[in-house]
């Protein structure tokens, strides 16, 4: 039995009290924790005002400044146990507590999808994937988006599953339902503006304000927005239906910096364990849009509100919009190219430039199959964990470490092949084929995003001291199977004479030397501290190039260590 | 002096800096401070810059998002006007020599490539050229078949004359201006079609001047007889030129980069002087080529003739409106109009490679791109095609292409030819 496993700290904050920490970088160690304030990044604000996040902006600070950011190093708000404690960005799911596989299934979702008759509000001109906005008949508001006209299933397929299985992570997201929409059960509002569609380099849809001739008649919305559409076999087209969230919308957060009129947001977001470990999921998902403008911020009004003056609350952190993951690209399917090259790649055309054509990517070299229609591209075939790109170069997931690709790694692969299933279930295919596939391309793509994160680092995870001895588990072998071994290096400054040790082990079982004497404690807490290093074999064999690094303290009076934190 | 320092300065702070965050508002009952001690701290000493998103790129960035509706059809070509709906339009688009280029176009506010459609450019160099241009017409060009009339005003103040043939000398180079203004009416179908082109005709002023000296080069009739360059003595001319073009496009993208097929075009233009002396001629040629290859990695041959012929009593050609090799788009190790004669004849090869191309499923669809290509030219002059030599002269170098989805945008490379190494600019049709 394990006595004195490390205090589970995922309520308290971040103190004040840290200087530059040791590292590269100003992330928090696990002393500086202090369990005295709360995290309390829902504390009463004012409402912020609206962001905006342009495209274009977003795409040139991605081309031309590697989508921004400033400083590197390790995650600025890891926890003791190298985590991160829930919050308005995040709250820990399955990788603590499994769902159900129905539960995968349900994900977000509260409702069983619009309630007839639909009520068109508007036209969606965001966006590649044209849609409507709309309102239900219970007063719900939902944005209902298309699949590619001869890609039935594609988009909102994806986006079901993504959705479900990024909510399952732990992130915010909407409520996504594959919706069966039938054009003889729908209203127009009576403002609605017209629709044209001009032919240029694509189709394009523009708004034009809607006055006189002009306003949009059903049979002109049925010819010119829903035509395109192929029905099903009871005439009713599919479609993706997505509830719009709580709260009050105030634009988009960015991948770097912190929003500048929140005071609860205070770790610029590049260094937040939770969006650089996102990139893990991302990559196994082939979430290629996953940026700044596919996020959203919703204010949630608090409940004890003035009841004059200005509306306070606090600010939500969401990510919306899947429809560019697993086949799909929203307007069309994924291609090899996706997820392996950036948008504009400034590092691929330098090759390209140099080499004088002759450096081809391995994606040049991968004709895109034939693929199911529904389905689109989604393979184990040229996919690489460690070098996995979005289409917009993401600040987050620059600044990542294999610390943090470590942890959104753990979380890809909290889930079983039940639970996966319970996902694609929810994408409702037509053909069981096309659900068989995506399950085994999941399957695959997750065991990938294992096997190299968890090579990245030494993966040794619940230390606890067990009779003066450290014990832990090997995230590696408890996943992958094998036999472990484990060489570790112990340093403890405080005592005079130092006390050093090192060794290697089998078991998972490490006996941590004591101080024969006295020790006198000096002024920083980390130099207190013993620092024990653990290396694990990697799968070829060799030590691990990151030692997991174990802090501990020495409690003179009852002569024993206590583990203080844990970093990969 | 002083106050273009402050506008430069402002634009500098402006496009570098952040809109300054208000002062906090009046703190409602139930809100902290916002540096209360409860609050969520940041590491100390890493306190997170609290600017609200601003400065130039930003401001660019949301004029986009809020006129474009979509990025993808906002770059290049007609996606660019599609852009600038119911705006004045910034444009390059009678552009076609070095320097500022700026104009204004105006499109339709409803329907924004139908119906009226009107503007104005300009395109201008400190030494080289001016131009300005204003049109109206039906419909935008770029994008749909249309009816246009232009006035221009063009000014080409330091052209250059070697004397006829592929053997006149490289040190006899002497200068002239040329000037012309006129209208011109045509019908057009824009390249993104199969079959495109125009027909249409003009009135245009023509006047060889003086121009600017280019250092020690003694002006054209200090180094020629009239013999010599046809026309010197009657340099200022009206003509009426009804002409025509027509580009059949079998590539895989018509209108856009070229990756697999062929290009076949023909151009004819007429030249009726209304002076006392009776100048005619006819001037036509075609070209064709052929692209080989991947969305990545192309081969392209390309070869094209041109020649004009007197039709009057008068058995000349102005030397000024001569076909001519040497600039951007034929040997371009040369200068512009090097060498010049009744018929010219041209070729290439060129092994392109693209430094980025927009993504598409189908890898021959049209697409934006930026590519780099190593060319090798080949061409020659003569008083007719069959006296053409094609191998007279050579040039080779490498050119860099931006394209749009509808079609070139722009190139600029470096080339060596026999008498040394030319950079190039050009935003014309290169195929």
């Amino acid at each position: 039995m394990r006595a004195k496993t490390m205090s589970k700290t995922t309520l308290f904050l971040i103190a004040p009290a840290l200087t530059v920490a040791c590292g590269g970088g100003p992330g928090v160690q696990p002393w500086q924790y202090n369990d005295l304030r709360p995290m309390a990044d829902t504390l009463a604000i004012v409402q912020p005002e609206e962001q905006v996040l342009p495209l274009f902006y977003e795409v040139a600070i991605s081309s031309f400044f590697g989508g921004g950011g400033s400083g590197d190093g390790e995650a600025w708000n890891a926890d003791p146990s190298d985590g991160v404690v829930n919050s308005t960005w995040f709250t820990h799911r399955n990788s603590v507590s499994p769902l159900a596989p129905d539960a995968v299934r349900r994900g977000p979702r509260r409702l069983e999808g619009p309630a007839s008759p639909l009520t068109v509000t508007s036209i969606k001109a965001e966006g590649v994937t044209p849609g409507f906005n709309a309102k239900d008949a219970d007063g719900v508001r939902w944005i209902i988006k298309f699949d590619p006209p001869d890609m039935a299933e594609l988009a909102s397929a994806a986006e079901v599953v993504a959705t479900n299985l990024v909510w399952a992570a732990g992130y915010n997201t909407p409520e996504n339902y594959v919706y069966l929409l039938d054009p003889d059960n729908l209203e127009l509002d009576d403002d609605l503006e017209m629709v044209l569609v001009d032919d240029l380099a694509r189709p394009v849809v523009y708004s034009v304000t809607g006055e006189g001739d002009r306003r949009l008649t059903k049979a002109l919305f049925l010819e010119q927005v829903l035509a395109r559409y192929p029905r099903r076999s009871d005439g009713t087209i599919r479609a993706l239906a997505s509830r719009f969230l709580d709260g009050i919308p105030i634009g988009p957060f960015s991948y770097s910096g912190v929003r500048f009129d929140d005071p609860n947001d205070v770790i610029p977001h590049e260094h937040r364990r939770e969006l650089r470990g996102l990139y893990s999921i991302a990559a196994w998902l082939n979430h290629t849009d996953v940026k700044g403008g596919n996020s959203l911020d919703m204010f949630v009004r608090a409940a004890n509100q003035p009841a004059s003056g200005p509306r306070i609350g606090y600010v939500k952190h969401y990510l919306i919009d899947f429809g560019s993951t697993l086949g799909s690209a929203a307007a069309d399917r994924h291609i090899p190219r996706d997820g392996v090259e950036n948008l504009f790649d400034l590092n691929m055309m330098g090759r390209r430039l140099t080499s004088f054509g002759a450096y081809r990517a391995k994606w040049q070299k991968i004709p895109t199959p034939e693929t199911p229609p529904a389905l689109g591209y989604y393979s184990l075939d040229n996919y690489n964990p460690g070098d996995w790109r979005p289409n917009l170069a993401n600040p987050a997931f620059n600044k990542a470490t294999p610390a943090d690709a470590y942890w959104g790694a753990k979380i890809v692969m909290s889930f079983t092949d039940q639970q996966l299933a319970g996902a694609v279930d929810a994408a409702e295919y037509s053909d069981p084929a096309d659900a068989r596939a995506l399950l085994d391309a999941l399957r695959q793509r997750r065991d990938a995003t294992g096997r190299y994160w968890f090579a990245q680092v030494s993966p040794i995870e619940n230390v606890a001291i067990e009779d003066g001895v450290l014990t832990f588990d090997d995230n590696w072998i408890d996943t992958f199977g094998g036999t472990g071994e484990y060489r570790w290096e112990f340093d403890w400054d405080a005592p005079d004479p130092d006390l050093e040790a090192e060794g290697t082990v089998t078991r998972r079982r490490i006996t941590i030397p004591v101080p024969s004497g006295d020790v006198e404690r000096r002024g920083r807490p980390e130099d207190d501290l013993g620092v024990l290093e653990v290396w694990s074999r990697d799968p070829l064999g060799g030590w691990a190039s990151r030692p997991a690094t174990v802090w501990l303290s020495w409690n003179q009076g009852l002569r024993e260590w206590t583990i203080v934190g844990l970093r990969h | 002096m002083k106050k273009l320092a402050t506008i430069l300065t402002i634009i500098a702070v402006t496009s570098i800096g952040v809109a300054p965050v208000a002062a906090q508002e009046q703190r409602p009952a139930g809100v902290l401070p916002d540096d209360d001690p409860q609050r969520p701290q940041p590491p100390d000493g890493f306190q997170a810059e609290r600017k609200k998103k601003g400065g130039l790129l930003y401001a660019a960035g949301k004029y986009v998002d809020d006129n474009c509706g979509n990025l993808a059809a906002g770059l290049g070509g007609a996606g660019f006007a599609a852009c600038f709906p119911r705006h004045w339009e910034p444009t390059a688009f009678y552009g076609g020599k070095p320097g500022l280029s700026v104009g204004l176009n105006v499109h339709n506010d409803r329907l924004r490539t139908t119906g009226p459609q009107f503007g104005i450019t300009s395109s201008i160099s400190t030494a080289v050229y001016q131009r300005y241009t204003g049109y109206f017409g039906w419909n935008n060009p770029v994008s749909q078949p249309a009816v246009t009339l232009i006035g221009y005003y063009d000014d080409q103040t330091r052209e250059q004359f070697w004397g006829l043939g592929s053997d006149s000398d490289e040190d006899d180079r002497s200068t002239y201006g040329w000037e012309r203004y006129g209208v011109e009416a045509k019908v057009s179908v824009p390249r993104h079609h199969r079959i495109s082109g125009h027909a249409g005709v003009r009135y245009e002023e023509s006047d060889i001047h003086d121009g600017r000296s280019a250092g020690s080069d003694p002006r054209v009739e200090e180094r020629f007889d009239p013999d010599e360059a046809p026309g010197l003595d009657a340099s200022r001319q009206e003509y009426v030129v009804p002409n025509a073009t027509v580009v059949i496009d079998l590539t895989r993208n018509p209108g856009g980069r070229p990756t697999l097929g062929a290009i076949i075009k023909g151009w004819w233009e007429m030249y009726s002087t209304q002076n006392d002396i009776p100048l005619e001629w006819t001037t036509f040629g075609g070209s064709a080529s052929v692209h080989l290859g991947s969305e990545f990695h192309n081969l392209s041959f390309m070869a094209g003739v041109e020649e004009a012929d007197p039709d009057g009593s008068e058995d000349e050609i102005l030397f000024s409106h001569l076909p001519s090799l040497g600039g951007s788009t034929t040997l371009r190790g040369f200068p512009s109009r090097r060498f010049r004669d009744r018929a010219a004849g041209w070729g290439t090869v060129a092994y392109r490679f693209a430094l980025w191309r927009g993504r598409t499923d189908d890898p021959h669809a049209r697409a934006a791109a930026i590519e780099t290509q190593l060319f090798y030219d080949v061409g020659g002059v003569g008083d007719d095609i069959g006296d053409v030599d094609f191998t007279d002269e050579y040039s080779y170098g490498i050119e860099f292409r931006g394209y749009g989805p509808m079609g070139h945008l722009f190139g600029m490379g470096l080339a060596r030819g026999g008498e040394g190494i030319s950079l190039n600019f050009t935003v014309s049709d290169v195929f």
